[in-house]
């Protein structure tokens, strides 16, 4: 698998005078996967985002993307190029006063030719089905609708990876449903990279791989199925289990044996079946 | 204070080219004492009724009485700042709107612009920064170096402070993580059963609509689209879909269960530990058959 991001011995704090935020964080982001980053407020998700755009700068350690390393200041516009994210605030990443500007505005600033641009801009909001919406303005849109023109504005740029940085999290479920579906439609079909920071543990069951941050640690990395494992873990550092394996292990503790981790419904209820049919 | 809402309609820029219809025709009753949940898509109308409740809105038509409080469309009612001093209202993002340089300055000023003696304000203060599971200690502190959770509690003290008998909540747990929104949601009932308040909650979440409510409201396109209680509400999955909203998972379950196993199981399922007592009677159910 090809390394895209590698993040090495990473700490960093905002200010001289106050605790670290991020602590000898490692990590690596591989090409086409979907990398859920989960942890409570507060553990140091979001400024990992910063750092993987250079947005911020490590205090020790590096970010390299794609080989460029954040500290090279000639690099740094190489690797926003690469690494686009979308915010948690839909109402404050809108700059355009139309859907069809806002999308223009990231190929405006790197100076692309207005042809080429016409065409990025009409091939972005269709990936992302907002091309009915070309002339309307940001307040007659919704939340879910906001963040799509903001990853189409992303995609535009042709970035390897999105960073999803709870995204979803200040949207309604049906805007909630529009951008995962989006992004997993452009992960399946473009190969995109995805980086979703998340509180929502349904959505980080179903990613490839997961990583779990607390305290600006990196604690536990793996597959969900292997992460979701450790559920008094998990439980401890304040997060929550999703509600499938969450009955699975109220119904372990009173004797019963499962041959597999459910983190589905779906799942769940064909292993109660079997289990059913043991006894 | 009971709530009564008869034929409750709002426009917005009414009179002019841009008029929108936001509320039609909305009749509704709230017992004091109630805890009353308002579920609905964007722009469904439900901030839009919420801002009635305190007048922060006035009704084109209709009329909402709380108490003796009575606002009526076309009817000035005199009496708005001794109404709004009963009707508390926790606003999204509520951290967003803390601005003094102390936390007790903070929860003062409501009560104190209110009227209320200093020194009793004050009590108040320390009291509450408990309640909201802060320490005394932090009073004197800025509530701009808190974490975002820890701002939210202090901006919910402090509409608390003016200690309203009717308390509205706007999507309370927005943006925080789960442990953040569970210990929230468990001090809003709290409060709710120990000061006999009367809480009108507005959220997406179906699974704090199924816990806490005696009543749910599902709102759609300015008006009421179904109303009953959780039991009610999540019986009937195929009328929620049609709204394009989901049931709790609890109820979920049930249903994947019922399903799977031919069996008829209750539906008033709302807690993880009701939803594994129906998983262990199928289990046992198993066993007594062999």
């Amino acid at each position: 698998m090809e390394e895209l991001i590698t993040v090495q011995g990473v700490s960093f704090r905002y200010h001289e005078d106050q605790p670290h935020v991020l602590r000898d964080v490692s990590l690596s982001v591989y090409k086409g996967e979907w990398l859920a980053i989960v942890g409570h407020n507060g553990s140091g998700k979001s400024t990992l985002a910063k750092l993987l755009n250079g947005l911020q700068l490590p205090e020790q350690g590096d970010v390299l993307v794609e080989g460029y390393n954040s500290r090279d200041e000639e690099s740094i516009w190489e690797i926003r190029r690469r690494v686009g994210i979308v915010f948690q605030n839909p109402d404050n990443q809108f700059v355009g006063t139309s859907v069809r500007d806002d999308v223009a505005f990231g190929l405006e600033n790197s100076g692309m030719a207005r042809e080429l641009m016409l065409e990025r801009i009409s091939e972005s909001v269709l990936k992302v089905r907002m091309e009915d919406y070309l002339d309307q303005e940001p307040h007659r849109l919704s939340g879910g609708q906001k963040q799509r023109v903001a990853i189409a504005g992303i995609i535009a740029l042709r970035p390897s990876i999105v960073i999803l940085d709870e995204a979803t999290s200040m949207l309604d479920p049906a805007g909630r449903k529009e951008v995962l579906q989006t992004m997993r439609k452009l992960k399946e079909e473009e190969g995109m990279t995805v980086i979703s920071i998340t509180h929502d543990l349904e959505e980080a069951a179903q990613a490839d791989r997961l990583v779990v941050m607390n305290a600006g640690e990196v604690i536990d990395e793996g597959l969900p199925v292997e992460v979701f494992k450790k559920g008094d873990m998990l439980e401890q550092i304040g997060l929550d289990l999703p509600f499938p394996l969450q009955v699975q292990r109220a119904l372990s503790e009173k004797g019963y044996d499962f041959s597999r981790l459910t983190l589905s419904q779906e799942e769940l209820v064909n292993e109660l079946w079997t289990l059913q049919l043991k006894v | 204070m009971d709530i009564t809402i008869k034929g409750l309609e709002h426009s917005y820029s009414k009179g002019t080219p841009f008029e929108r219809k936001a509320l039609s025709n909305i009749n509704l009753s709230i017992p004091s004492g109630t805890f009353q949940t308002i579920i609905g898509h964007t722009g469904s109308g439900k901030s839009t009724l919420i801002q009635h409740l305190n007048g922060l809105l006035k009704p084109t038509q209709g009329s909402i009485q709380i108490g003796d409080f009575k606002i009526q469309a076309g009817v000035k009612e005199k009496r708005l700042k001794a109404l709004r001093k009963h009707v508390g209202i926790v606003f999204q993002y509520p951290e967003h709107q803390l601005f003094e340089e102390t936390i007790e300055k903070d929860i003062l000023f409501g009560p104190l612009n209110f009227g209320v003696p200093e020194e009793e304000a004050k009590k108040r203060a320390a009291r509450l920064i408990q309640q909201v599971g802060l320490d005394e200690s932090y009073l004197s502190r800025s509530p701009f170096d808190l974490s975002g959770g820890q701002m939210r509690r202090v901006a919910i003290a402090g509409v608390l402070a003016m200690k309203p008998s009717i308390l509205i909540l706007d999507e309370p747990t927005a943006g925080l993580d789960p442990r953040g929104r569970r210990e929230i949601m468990d001090l809003f009932y709290r409060l709710h059963e120990e000061e006999g308040l009367t809480t009108i909650l507005v959220t997406h979440s179906m699974e704090d609509a199924a816990r806490f409510s005696d009543d749910i409201l599902i709102m759609e396109k300015g008006g009421i689209a179904l109303q009953g209680g959780p039991e009610t509400i999540f019986s009937n999955p195929e009328a929620l879909k049609k709204l394009s909203l989901d049931v709790p998972e609890t109820v979920q379950f049930i249903h994947r269960l019922e399903e799977r196993f031919t069996k008829n199981l209750p539906h008033s399922v709302f807690t993880l530990e009701a939803a594994v007592d129906a998983a262990l009677s199928i289990l046992q159910k198993g066993e007594e058959n062999s």
